[in-house]
């Protein structure tokens, strides 16, 4: 059996395959194809890409290193737990799993110790707070959560947010009504929960200090964060430790 | 309705059929990457990212001159690819052109998005992009049978519809700013770029019929 082609749907096709096509043309499309069931919708565009690649000359870049390791997260991510090694625990049970923390002080005890020689600890101010929270609260891919209070006294009352973005890798955290610490006695210490890790596997955050009412501390994770589901704050000898006995569990913020 | 065109097999574009099921290729034997990916294969994953990996980056760089918009635009495009995987028939077309389609649908709406085009690029490419032509393809990558076909393709048009082919698919540009470039009229130029296409189409489709039976011995 002979099939007349519908010119108008050919040339929809080709455009679509070659420059994209507005919204009124791409619902004309999709009625045409619904019109046209024996149609490959994608045959136009998979020459145009024989062509293009055809067309390409030169060698090729590779992936950049932090470009491919977001492109595995969102692997894991997209295709779920058959393509990750890591549990997709949510943040409740991983609020839970805290306690298995001692049983994985031994494979931190390294990372901890490289992290001390490169700063670790040090709570790092930032020159503009309020204007680096602004910038980044802008771009595309930030999450800002509301810190949640434990039962602990001194974080009665506390306020404040916490932004991430896991584009950027970056974060900061703001604090109303935190106690100031001595850093001689204790610190502030953040952990990030990544269910692209082993629940039993935070990202250490960084140690900090608290010099006033409302101060914003940048987020120091130590390791890459693919997927945060949990941001908590504790508070620990001077320095930080490898793994929180959690006594001293302050502030969450569920992502 | 289309001009005579030396070179061109048909005055008039077949039916763009569907493409034939996977029932009729030989399957046995071999399974690809995305046909692993869509089984749940984590090493599947990394084998992608080291296959297609440098091809993407290297067609979003080229599309998108921002280096964190290029970034973002490969995050757009693999995680359209693992959604994408288990729609995957080897009996349509090679992995190589079923990432590369996604690749550039994912980078023309984005270009869309943008209103921005590439013309300093096209110019730069146009030269380029036709002797790449003639010795069919990248260097450092094995661009596929079908792009094998596509250069064929291309060296049976003439010079003209060969630069509208390229000023399109390479450089980006609109019709009308092709029209304008190349002093055709407006509808020359959707004419040789529809008879491009169908020619290339027309080309793959027994290609592909060949070449998925070979892949999989």
């Amino acid at each position: 059996m002979t099939l007349e082609p519908d010119p108008v749907l050919l040339e929809l096709l080709a455009d679509h395959a070659l420059e994209g096509l507005d919204g009124g043309r791409r619902q004309e499309l999709d009625r045409r194809l619904s019109e046209h069931l024996e149609i490959d919708a994608e045959a136009y565009e998979r020459a145009a890409a024989a062509i293009h690649l055809a067309l390409l000359s030169g060698p090729l870049e590779p992936l950049p290193a932090a470009l491919r390791a977001r492109l595995e997260g969102d692997a894991r991510r997209e295709l779920g737990p058959g393509t990750s090694e890591s549990a997709r625990t949510r943040p409740r049970a991983l609020a839970v799993a805290w306690t298995g923390w001692l049983a994985a002080a031994a494979l931190l005890v390294a990372l901890v110790s490289l992290s001390l020689r490169e700063g670790f600890g040090t709570g790092r101010a930032t020159r503009d707070p309020a204007g680096a929270w602004e910038a980044l609260a802008k771009t595309e891919g930030s999450v800002v959560k509301p810190w949640e209070a434990t039962s602990d006294p001194l974080a009665e009352g506390v306020s404040g947010e916490v932004l991430w973005n896991e584009r950027e890798q970056r974060g900061f955290m703001r604090f109303i009504g935190l106690a100031r610490n001595d850093p001689s006695a204790e610190q502030y210490q953040l952990w990030i929960f990544d269910s692209a890790r082993e629940a039993e596997h935070p990202v250490d955050g960084g140690v900090f200090d608290v010099r006033g009412n409302d101060v914003v501390v940048p987020i120091e994770a130590k390791l890459a964060v693919y997927d945060a589901t949990l941001f908590a704050v504790t508070l620990e000898r001077p320095g930080g430790v490898v793994v929180s006995r959690r006594d001293r569990l302050l502030l969450t913020a569920p992502l | 309705m289309y001009p005579a065109t030396s070179g061109v097999a048909s005055a008039a574009p077949a039916v763009v059929s569907r493409p034939r099921s996977r029932c009729c290729v030989p399957t046995a034997g071999v399974t690809t990457i995305l046909e692993r990916i869509a089984a749940g294969d984590a090493k599947a994953v990394q084998e992608c990212l080291d296959r297609f990996g440098p091809l993407v980056w290297s067609l979003a760089r080229r599309a998108v001159p921002d280096h964190s918009q290029a970034e973002d635009a490969v995050q757009d495009i693999f995680i359209d690819v693992w959604r994408s995987a288990r729609r995957y028939d080897p009996a349509v077309a090679s992995e190589t052109t079923f990432i590369a389609t996604i690749a550039r649908r994912r980078l023309i709406d984005r270009r869309r998005r943008l209103g921005r085009r590439l013309e300093r690029e096209a110019e730069a490419e146009e030269l380029a992009g036709a002797a790449a032509a003639e010795d069919a393809g990248l260097r450092g990558v094995d661009v596929g049978d079908e792009a094998r076909v596509a250069a064929q393709a291309l060296q049976q048009l003439r010079p003209d519809q060969r630069r509208v082919l390229t000023l399109s698919i390479l450089g980006g540009l609109s019709h009308s700013q092709i029209a304008s470039r190349t002093k055709l009229p407006i509808g020359t130029v959707k004419s040789h770029l529809r008879r491009g296409l169908e020619r290339v189409r027309e080309l793959l489709e027994p290609e592909h019929r060949r070449t998925s039976g070979e892949a999989r011995r």
